[in-house]
Order: C-alpha cells, then sequence, then structure tokens
C-alpha cells in the first residue's frame, strides 16, 4: 500500500516537475509581455526532438543535449519575437496582444506542420537517460524520475537567482512591473521582450526533451499538452516562477493519484473544473500578482 | 464601425475571388483526368501521422515493391499499376473524405490499405455507395464480419485480407494453454490482467481474451481499458500490481504504446509474462525497448526470407512484418484480376470469392459469407514469437519454430542490466 | 440599415456567383459540391464564430465543441430514439442553444480577452472530455456511425439545404450585425462600464449573441452529422476552432462576408493543391500571419488598403 503511494507519488512529482518548467516559460512570457503565447507547445515539441537527434546522433549524455535543445530553442525565440512580435507591437501599439495571441497561433500550425513534414508522423522516444533502477528498502525507483526531479529543481533555483540576483533580471522584473518606467530609466525593453521570449520557450524546450524517457513524442505532443502549461499558469499565478513550480507539482500529483483512483477521462475533466473556478474566483492564482 | 457602402469595385473583387477559386478546383480536377488505357489506378490508405505511423510508412512500402515487381512482369493484364496514396491519420471522417476523394476525383479502380478497425468500420457505409473494391489489408475487428454477414448485398465491395481478433486472441491462448499442457511452465497464479486500447480491435481481442482465458481455469482479476496511443500506464500498472497476476495481456496497436508498457511493466518491478499485443509488430519495438521487451510474446507472422531480403534491399529501414501486409495485397488484387481476366468490380469480386490466392504469408481464401480470410493450417496462420537480447524469435509451432522458449522468471524479477 | 440592404441586394455582380451557386448541382460533379457543402458549413461557423469576437471581443477558444454537441445529440436522438432526422436537427440546434446559455452565464462574469479565451477553451475541452468519455452512448473515441441520413439518395438536395441552411445563417448575422441588438453588443465591446451606465443590462445581451452564436454551430453539426452518417469526436477538437478562427481573421474579421470569403478562399486553395496537402498547417499559419501582420482587416479588407495606400503616395 505504502509502496504504491510512493510510486504514484514520485511519478507525480516528475510529471510535475515537467508540467512546471513548461508553465514556467509560459508564466514568464504572459508576465513580462501580457501575451499568451499558444505556441508553447510547438517549442516543447521542438525542444523534444532536438535533444532527442542530439542524443541519437551526437551524444548519449542527457545533459548536452538538454542543453542544446534549450540554446537552439531559445535563439528561434529570440528570433520569433524580433520579426514577427515585435513588429505586431510597432503595428498595433496598445491593444497588440490580440493579434500577438494570433500570431502565436500562427507560429504554433508552422512550426507543427514543419515538424510533421521533417520528423514524420511516428513516434519517437529515448530508452532511458539512465539506465538504473535503485531499490531503497523494497521500493523501486527510476533513476530517471529522480534525475528529471532534481534537474527541474536546480532549473528553477537557477531561475531564481537569474532573476533576482542578476543585472538582467532585474531589468526583466522592471519591465514586467512597469513597461514605460523601466524603458524611461533606460533599459532596452525591446531587447528584454526578445530575451524574457526566448528565455520562456527555452524552458519550454527543458520540459520537451525531459520528457523523452518517459513519454514518446511526435509532432502533435504540444498541443496535446498545452491545456497543462496554461492550468499551471491559472493555478500558479501569472508571472510567478514559484507559482508555476507549485502549480506544477500540484498537477502533476493530481494527475497520478486520481487517473490510478478514478482513472484519466474523469480525473481530466474535474481537474479542467477545477481550473475554470480557479479563473472565476481567484484569476491571478495561488501566488500571482498580475491582474490581467 | 459599419461600412457606408459597399462600393461596386469592393463586390467585383468578392464575387471574381470566389469564382476563381471554385473554377480553379473544377479546373484541376479535370485536368487531373489523364488518358487511363494503359494503367490500373489503385488507391491506397494508410495512417502516415499518429500513433501507428511506423506501420503506415512499412505498410506504404510493402505496396510500393509489389507494384515495382509486378510491373517488372508487365503489369496486370497488361497494364502498369499507378498507386495513389493517402494519409487517413487513423481517423474514420479523414478516412471517408479520402476514399470518396480516390473514387470520385483520382477515379481508381480499387482500393487498399488501413490499419485500424475503429477508422474504418465508419467508411463501410461510404464504401457501400460505390461500385469500387476495397481490399482492407490489416484491419481485423470482428465488427466487421458481423456487419458483412447481415448485409451482404450492401457491403459486398469490402474485403478483409487479416484474421480476424477473435483468432488472434485464441490463437495467443492456445499458445499459452500448449505451453502450460505440455509441462513446459508452471505459472505461479492463475490470474489473468488484461489492458485493452479502446479501439475496435482493442477491445476485440480483449474480449476474446476475457471469455475464453476463464475455460482454461484462468481468473480475470482486471480488464482496464487505456486510450489509443496511451504511452502512460504507470497508474494503470500500479493498480494491476496488487493483483499480482502471471499474466498481462494488453492490446496496443501503437508502438509507443507497447514501449512504454513493457519499460514500466519491469520499473515497477511486475513479475508477468507480457503479451504487448501489435504494438510489438515492428523492428522499433526492440530497438526502442532494449532489454525491457525480452520475454514479451506476440503472435508474428512467417514470411519468406528471401523476400526479406528484397525488401530491405529495395527499403533499408523498413520492416517485413508490417510491410508484407501491404506486398500481399497488391498480389492477392493482382491474382483476382489475372482470374477474373477483367478490371470489371464484378467480375474481380467473384474472382477474389472464388479462387484462392497464393500471398507471401500462405494460401488467403475468403470466407463468402464474412469476406475475410479464413484460418487455417492450410490457409494463414500465425505464430507465437518470443523477444529476447534484441531479437525475436518464432517458438511455435513446430514447423516455424527458431527457438525454445525460454521465461526464467517464475518467483522474483531481476532488473535489466 | 435599408440602403446598406438595398445596396447589397441590388449589386449585379453578385448574380454570376449566385447563378453559379444555384446550378452547380447540374454539372453532376459529386466532388464539388462536396466541397462547397463544407464550404457552406465552415463559413457559417466562421461568420457566427465572429460574432461575440467583433462586437464584444470575446474569442470563443471552445466554439468546436459547440459544432460537435449539436452533432452528437442530433446523432444520439435520432439514433436511439428513432427521432425524424428533420426534428433531430432543430433539436441539436436548440439543445446547442442550452449549453450556450449555460455558457454565456459563466462567461459574462468575466472581464478580459485571456480570461474569456482561456475560459471558453477549457470549457470545450470539458465538453469535447465528457462526450469522449461516456463511451456506453457516444462511443467515445471510436466514433458513432450509422447515423440516419436525411435523404436516401445522392449528394444533390443535401448540397440545396446546405445552400439553404447558408443563405438563412448568413442574413440572420447581417440582420443580427445591424440591428438594434447588435449595435448595443458593439456599444459593449467598446466600453462595458459606459454601456451600463447608460442604463443597458449588458448580462441580457452578451448572453443573447453567445447563445445565438453557439446555436448556429449546433445546427451546422446537426446538419453535418445526418449528411456524413458518421462523427467522431474529433469534431470537438480545438483545431477546429483553430481552423475556423483562422478562416475567420483571413477573411476579415471586421466585415460580413470576411468570414465567407475567407472560408470559401482558403478551403478552396487547400482542396486545389490537395496533392501537398500536408502543407495546409502551413498555408494557413501564413496566411493568418501575413494578415496579422501586414492587413489586419483580412482579405475583404485589400481594396481599402489599396486605395488608401494609392491615396496615400498622390
Amino acid at each position: 500500500m505504502f509502496e504504491q503511494i510512493f510510486s504514484l507519488f514520485l511519478y507525480g512529482i516528475a510529471l510535475g516537475g515537467i508540467y512546471a518548467l513548461f508553465g514556467a516559460g509560459l508564466s514568464l512570457i504572459y508576465g513580462v509581455q501580457d501575451l499568451a503565447n499558444f505556441a508553447q507547445g510547438s517549442f516543447l515539441m521542438l525542444g523534444a526532438y532536438i535533444a532527442y537527434f542530439t542524443i541519437n546522433l551526437l551524444t548519449h549524455e542527457p545533459l548536452t543535449a538538454i542543453l542544446i535543445s534549450f540554446l537552439l530553442i531559445f535563439a528561434l525565440g529570440i528570433i520569433i519575437d524580433i520579426l514577427l512580435l515585435d513588429r505586431i507591437r510597432k503595428t498595433s501599439g496598445e491593444r497588440w496582444l490580440v493579434p500577438g495571441f494570433i500570431v502565436t497561433t500562427g507560429v504554433m500550425l508552422i512550426l507543427d506542420q514543419l515538424a510533421f513534414l521533417g520528423f514524420g508522423g511516428q513516434y519517437r522516444n529515448v530508452r532511458e537517460f539512465y539506465p538504473m533502477i535503485l531499490s531503497i528498502g523494497g521500493i523501486r525507483i527510476t533513476f530517471d524520475r529522480i534525475f528529471i526531479l532534481i534537474f527541474t529543481l536546480c532549473v528553477f533555483i537557477a531561475l531564481e537567482v537569474f532573476i533576482y540576483k542578476t543585472k538582467l533580471g532585474r531589468a526583466i522584473r522592471a519591465v514586467a512591473l512597469n513597461r514605460d518606467a523601466a524603458n524611461l530609466m533606460g533599459i532596452n525593453v525591446s531587447r528584454i521582450y526578445a530575451i524574457t521570449f526566448g528565455l520562456g520557450v527555452g524552458l519550454a524546450a527543458i520540459a520537451g526533451s525531459l520528457i523523452l524517457p518517459i513519454f514518446s513524442i511526435y509532432h502533435k505532443i504540444g498541443d496535446e499538452t498545452l491545456t497543462s502549461a496554461f492550468s499551471v499558469v491559472i493555478l500558479g499565478g501569472c508571472g510567478s516562477m514559484v507559482g508555476a513550480l507549485i502549480g506544477g507539482l500540484i498537477l502533476g500529483l493530481l494527475e497520478a493519484f486520481t487517473t490510478y483512483y478514478i482513472g484519466s477521462g474523469l480525473a481530466k475533466i474535474f481537474f479542467f473544473l477545477l481550473i475554470i473556478i480557479v479563473l472565476m474566483i481567484r484569476p491571478t492564482g495561488i501566488f500571482g500578482r498580475r491582474p490581467a | 464601425m459599419f461600412k457606408k457602402g459597399l462600393s461596386k469595385v469592393y463586390i467585383a473583387i468578392v464575387a471574381i475571388v470566389v469564382i476563381v477559386a471554385v473554377v480553379g478546383s473544377v479546373a484541376y480536377y479535370i485536368w487531373f483526368q489523364k488518358p487511363r488505357v494503359e494503367i490500373v489506378r489503385i488507391g491506397v490508405v494508410a495512417p502516415l501521422s499518429g500513433p501507428v505511423a511506423a506501420q503506415g510508412k512499412y505498410l506504404k512500402q510493402g505496396f510500393e515493391l509489389a507494384a515495382e515487381d509486378l510491373n517488372a512482369k508487365g503489369g496486370i493484364l497488361g497494364r502498369k499499376i499507378e498507386l495513389v496514396f493517402g494519409d487517413d491519420q487513423t481517423k474514420p471522417d479523414v478516412a471517408i473524405s479520402l476514399i470518396e476523394r480516390l473514387i470520385t476525383v483520382d477515379k481508381v479502380d480499387f482500393i487498399c490499405g488501413g490499419t485500424s478497425s475503429s477508422t474504418y468500420l465508419p467508411t463501410m457505409d461510404v464504401i457501400a455507395k460505390y461500385n469500387v473494391i476495397v481490399l482492407l489489408s490489416i484491419p481485423a475487428s470482428s465488427s466487421f464480419d458481423v456487419r458483412i454477414k447481415e448485409n451482404p448485398e450492401k457491403y459486398k465491395n469490402i474485403f478483409l485480407q487479416d484474421l480476424n481478433d477473435t483468432v488472434w486472441g485464441s490463437f495467443e491462448i492456445l499458445w499459452l494453454s500448449n505451453t502450460i499442457k505440455e509441462g513446459k511452465w508452471h505459472p505461479r497464479n492463475m490470474k489473468v490482467a488484461l489492458i485493452a486500447e479502446d479501439t475496435d480491435w482493442g477491445r476485440g481481442v480483449c474480449d476474446t481474451w476475457n471469455e475464453m482465458i476463464r475455460k482454461h481455469g484462468f481468473e480475470v482479476v482486471a480488464y482496464e481499458v487505456v486510450d489509443y496511443g496511451q504511452v502512460d500506464f504507470y497508474s494503470v500498472l500500479t493498480k494491476i500490481k496488487q493483483y499480482n497476476p502471471a499474466i498481462i495481456k494488453a492490446e496496443l496497436t501503437g508502438v509507443a504504446s507497447g514501449v512504454a508498457l513493457v519499460k514500466q511493466v519491469k520499473e515497477l518491478g511486475i513479475n508477468a509474462l507480457l503479451f504487448p499485443g501489435y504494438s510489438a509488430e515492428v523492428h522499433e519495438f526492440e530497438e526502442l525497448a532494449g532489454a525491457y521487451a525480452d520475454y514479451a510474446i506476440y503472435y508474428g507472422y512467417p514470411v519468406p526470407k528471401k523476400w526479406v531480403d528484397q525488401l530491405l534491399k529495395r527499403f533499408p529501414d523498413s520492416d517485413p512484418t508490417a510491410a508484407f501486409w501491404g506486398y500481399d495485397s497488391l498480389i492477392i488484387l493482382a491474382d483476382a484480376i489475372e482470374k477474373a481476366g477483367s478490371f470489371d468490380t464484378d467480375k474481380v469480386r467473384e474472382a477474389l470469392l472464388k479462387y484462392p490466392h497464393k500471398g507471401l504469408w500462405g494460401t488467403y481464401v475468403f470466407d463468402p459469407q464474412t469476406h475475410r480470410a479464413i484460418w487455417g493450417e492450410e490457409y494463414v496462420t500465425p505464430g507465437a514469437v518470443e523477444f529476447y537480447q534484441g531479437k525475436r524469435y518464432f517458438i511455435w509451432p513446430e514447423r516455424l519454430k527458431e527457438g525454445e522458449w525460454t521465461y526464467p522468471y517464475h518467483d522474483f524479477i531481476q532488473p535489466p542490466s | 440599415m435599408n440602403s446598406l440592404e438595398n445596396k447589397v441586394f441590388k449589386q449585379y455582380w453578385l448574380v454570376i456567383p449566385t447563378l453559379t451557386l444555384l446550378l452547380l448541382p447540374l454539372s453532376g460533379q459529386s466532388y464539388i459540391l462536396n466541397l462547397l457543402i463544407t464550404c457552406f458549413i465552415y463559413s457559417v461557423l466562421a461568420s457566427f464564430f465572429n460574432l461575440p469576437f467583433r462586437t464584444l471581443g470575446y474569442c470563443n477558444f471552445g466554439y468546436a465543441s459547440f459544432y460537435g454537441v449539436g452533432a452528437y445529440f442530433s446523432a444520439l436522438v435520432a439514433i436511439n430514439y428513432k427521432v425524424p432526422v428533420a426534428i433531430a436537427i432543430v433539436g441539436g440546434f436548440l439543445f446547442t442553444a442550452l449549453i450556450g446559455v449555460g455558457y454565456g452565464m459563466l462567461l459574462s462574469r468575466l472581464r478580459g480577452f485571456h480570461y474569456v479565451a482561456m475560459t471558453s477553451w477549457f470549457f470545450g475541452e470539458i465538453i469535447r472530455l465528457i462526450i469522449i468519455r461516456a463511451v456506453d452512448i457516444t462511443r467515445g473515441m471510436k466514433g458513432l456511425y450509422g447515423i440516419p441520413f436525411i435523404f436516401s439518395s445522392d449528394i444533390t438536395p443535401y448540397y440545396y439545404l446546405g445552400l439553404m441552411l447558408f443563405i438563412v445563417s448568413i442574413v440572420t448575422c447581417f440582420k443580427f450585425l445591424n440591428s438594434r441588438i447588435g449595435i448595443v453588443c458593439f456599444a459593449i465591446g467598446n466600453d462595458e462600464a459606459l454601456a451600463q451606465s447608460l442604463g443597458i443590462n449588458t448580462f441580457k445581451y452578451k448572453m443573447l449573441v453567445i447563445t445565438l452564436s453557439t446555436s448556429f454551430a449546433g445546427l451546422m453539426g446537426s446538419f453535418y452529422a445526418h449528411f456524413r452518417g458518421t462523427i467522431t469526436p474529433d469534431m470537438l477538437d480545438w483545431a477546429v476552432t483553430l481552423n475556423v478562427l483562422v478562416f475567420d481573421i483571413v477573411g476579415g474579421m471586421n466585415s460580413i462576408l470576411g468570414p465567407i470569403i475567407g472560408t470559401f478562399l482558403l478551403i478552396s486553395l487547400i482542396e486545389t493543391f490537395r496533392f501537398v496537402l500536408e502543407f495546409s498547417p502551413i498555408v494557413l499559419g501564413a496566411a493568418l500571419l501575413v494578415v496579422m501582420l501586414l492587413f489586419p482587416d483580412g482579405i475583404v479588407g485589400i481594396p481599402k488598403y489599396i486605395s488608401k495606400f494609392r491615396k496615400a503616395s498622390r
């Protein structure tokens, strides 16, 4: 009995860690730019593919693969922000959010289909990152899940350090709080926007890479998990990294346990109902600071 | 806010745009009608995206190889074969539009292909509207048989090359009961857990198991249903683990699902004889699962080695167990057309039913009532296959046997190293 | 308003496409008729999706679920209770309207584009999941087949029925947007607080436009169910809503003809280049980007854009 619960618990927080990273990226973009990035899932998917090909072609070391994936997607994010989103901000001025949201939708369509054309429709996965299974007191734990957990925590710590202790992080926070004031203080807002977008989608890429040993990926995996990213943001609050972490863990645990007890179908329905209730009652989420 | 008025120019542009779009489609459609005398056009439907895209790709390659072989010998009745492919995305509405388009626009003479029963069961009524023969290569749900039997005139043009889910399920149980009877295995208990994919095929096989395994003295302790394409079995397996079954029978079609299942079974330390179902068919299964796939049992079909070499020479990354379905489809069709001496639908249909057709797998004879291939030693029959150390080999029946069945885990399980 | 109507209906240029549409079945090309029926369905979806979007700024990201709900309701009552198809379709329309009322009540409490979009999205997903999970009723992911057809013959009557539904829907849209209710909705979308301060019961109007929008989706869904004979939960996928959104925006969300033009054009484009069908989402995405970046008023806005351009360069 206890073994089952612990097993599920571990599974839940590993899954939750991935959701947290995915949602954190979304939350960051939303917190700084006020933009709902509907293409977040596509970046998760692309990040997963990059890591997959890196592991299969270059090196079996997962950390390298994750790093390469992050860097490439980070660069892609910056390019997309500069080419597309910046243009929308210029043409639509203050009311750029709706067109911006729609632009991300267009980006999603294109990236997903390019992935299908480039990589084919079949599922891919990686057998495992580290082929170890630990046995502690009769309870079996795959090392991969522990790795995911530890890695996720490290990323979040790094993120917090970056946002609060570095100059760039302070600039990002400044833009998030008050864009015009930040502009007046000499911060290049466009640059911050681009970096933030890149970082946000880079986090999705990390999440995607971490999925590989657990699930299989294909070009639609981003869309299928997109609701999870938004759920994390809604639960944890827009703009809050800690909130995203907690929201993600809650989501992961809920999914693991409710799927076990009442089956995955009903579980999701109740969960989405919960999300809608949260949207109605406390739209800014548990830790949110920004009103819509 | 509102448009104050619609200028003439504006309306004109709008009207022209609409006309051009419609006329453009018509023109393209008409232009597509090439003179057809020298070719026979065969539409092939397959899942080229989605959970079974791997199997779909190999199926397509099997068709291409068969077309090349047949064309090298002069084609069918002197006409060269032209294949038109379409992606059904494992979705019924896509399959329906695809079939209608192949028939009405591409004007194919015959249609072959298909993997998922749930995708093609809904297409039966659409096929009934036209007079084109559709030979379904892989769909195996017995729901087809039932519907064709009840409505033979309506569904007369639908043929099923594969054995049905009752046969596949019974076959696995046959092997199992044989193995136990011959004293080769003493299972630690008589408990079975079933995991069915929520498709007509998945449920069909597991329902067969559910019914028949009890007759052999087993108890079904769990019957879980999972989504098509599911890759997360952690919760389901955790639940099953507490019942401690000696056998887990899963019927999953997507190779990723099968891989995930065998991995998670071993990760959770479940000691059970594992049947992953159709998902084990393609080589990605043991490639991605590695040692996790060891000792899994699967219903295979023998394919002549010479043909396998030929296939791999032409398509080095292909998989014979998936490609051969496509190859045999064209062989069967070509044989029927030759025997009928004509491309006329009614004559070919008669020939399909009347004659046996020799393919790679065996001899195909279609049951006149269900239009499905008949199971038998002298017709087509599967073999039991085991995975071990990255390879698969037949273990039963005798005439196919490549090795002895090994199953070392009786009491506890060692993690794969 | 009358002058507007007069101008539209007295445009002789409209005669050509109208005649073409009416006489097309004589050609016997069932493929084209099939294509046009799809265009009719989707242009109605795009137009009614556009209603709350254009007036209130409400992007209903769960729109496809209403399309699907109508289809499933109509199909199920026809299959299980042997209800005559015509009544089943009306039933689908009304049932979806009912769901739309519930949805509207939920939505009316929210302010802000993102909240509306998110809530609609999750609402749509909930409905989709319910239909998928109720396997005993709906057969879940395997889909329903054997739905009774409207007509027992070939495609021609379906075409005319589709055309009729299309015309009725477009006229409804037109009348709505030009009516007092429509104008009030625009006002609410512009500044709700101001509208309320003028004594308008904003809740009532919002409910009206949302219910209207969703019920017509249900109507088209019901029509589709009894036309195709098979439906699957894929109709409720938000990918469908996305397509509708693209047709709407690319065509021009600020006009009545916009969604229609967008739908006809894009669907024809996709079908014409069928042999490279795999590129169609890319084309849609690219069209969306082009419109967003260059022609926010969509295709129907191009003539204005050109004339503005010409005026500017003088």
